[in-house]
């Protein structure tokens, strides 16, 4: 009954899929179990034999024989055109896209926005004063002179 | 280290054939060798590897980069497969089982008589043995052995490829390498 639990995940063992507390009970207990270990040599073997039996190249030419059926397909396939300044964008990491973008908003920042927060900025109410101050001084108005009475006493 | 499949991808995606005819190169092995294991021939597998291609050619676009390169292409690998069996099944199934009958002999009624690992694999025979003991695996287990074996795929890697949860992917390996176990029990005995 003990040995199920561990045969059950010698394949996960192999594969090195088993959590920390799992792969030190079964190494400790195909220290001590025949049965148990004589499964795990199969199970590796096994892999061994499957690898190499699995792994094959296709016949050289590949890629010509794929290419040769290509054409035929080339009506359907609409591969999108793209400026360079696209492909550029495309292709740019994750990192430089953050950054060119960084850049614009700081510029943006520095040319629409910094100038109406600085003191020089304009203030449409010191304007306005100031204009009214500079209309009193250069329109001022004569008074004709109050005409002159003589005034004659009584005797 | 080479381009990213990641770049390679978006470059192809925007007409760089150059960077499709690197992509196959650089999975064309791999994509072989999951379809010759799945269907077990060799011109079919040649040329299943090859619509592979052409439908990752033709479906590029509908890949939007959400998860790996690879995982899109085995996933295409084992539909395909799936699906070139399953109507090689209809069109063809009893000279489909003469031609298997009349080429190998059922692995329990072999003798070994190899003596060493190397001797074992050069064996043409074995090989043919081994492939046969796979091919009587269902699809199920079948693909998440080859793919596992092939690729060196983590269960997280498998189960988003086949669509199943990571238990799953555990358990199929452990039966299909149970059943491949019984039946090739005097060679992986003797390695
Ligand atoms: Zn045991």
């Amino acid at each position: 009954m003990r040995c199920d639990w561990f045969k059950k995940n010698l394949s996960a063992y192999i594969d090195g899929e088993v959590n920390f507390l799992t792969r030190w009970r079964i190494k400790r207990h195909l220290k001590s179990c025949t049965d148990c270990y004589k499964d795990y040599i199969r199970l590796k073997n096994l892999r061994k034999i499957s690898k190499i039996i699995l792994l094959k190249s296709p016949e050289p030419g590949f890629y010509e024989r794929l290419q040769a059926k290509l054409p035929r397909l080339s009506p359907n396939i609409t591969l999108k055109k793209t400026g360079s300044l696209a492909k550029f964008w495309m292709l740019l990491p994750l990192p430089g896209k953050l950054a060119i973008g960084g850049v614009a908003i700081l510029i943006l920042f520095l040319l629409v926005i910094y100038p109406h927060l600085s003191g020089s900025s304009l203030n449409i109410n010191k304007f306005e004063e100031e204009y009214l101050r500079s209309k009193e001084i250069f329109s001022v108005v004569e008074e004709p002179a109050p005409p002159l009475l003589l005034v004659s006493e009584e005797r | 280290m080479g381009v990213s499949d990641e770049v390679l991808v978006a470059r192809f995606k925007e007409g760089d054939e150059s960077s499709f005819k690197e992509l196959v190169e650089r999975y064309q092995s791999r994509v072989y060798s999951i379809v010759l294991a799945m269907l077990g021939d060799k011109n079919d597998a040649d040329d299943l590897s090859q619509e592979v291609f052409l439908k990752v050619y033709r479906f590029i676009h509908q890949f939007k980069g959400r998860s790996k390169f690879f995982t899109w292409l085995y996933r295409l690998t084992i539909n395909t497969c799936i699906s070139a069996r399953n109507k090689k099944k209809r069109n063809n199934q009893i000279l489909l089982s003469q031609s298997f009958k009349k080429d190998f002999t059922p692995i329990d009624t072999l003798q070994n008589d190899a003596k060493s690992p190397i001797e074992i694999l050069q064996n043409r025979e074995l090989e043919k043995k081994i492939k046969l003991a796979l091919d009587s695996l269902s699809d199920g287990l079948k693909e998440v052995f080859v793919l596992r074996e092939i690729e060196d795929l983590s269960y997280k890697q498998l189960s988003r490829i086949l669509h199943c949860p990571e238990g799953t992917v555990k358990s199929r390996l452990f039966r299909a390498r149970e059943e491949l176990k019984k039946k090739l029990m005097p060679y992986i005995d003797e390695l």
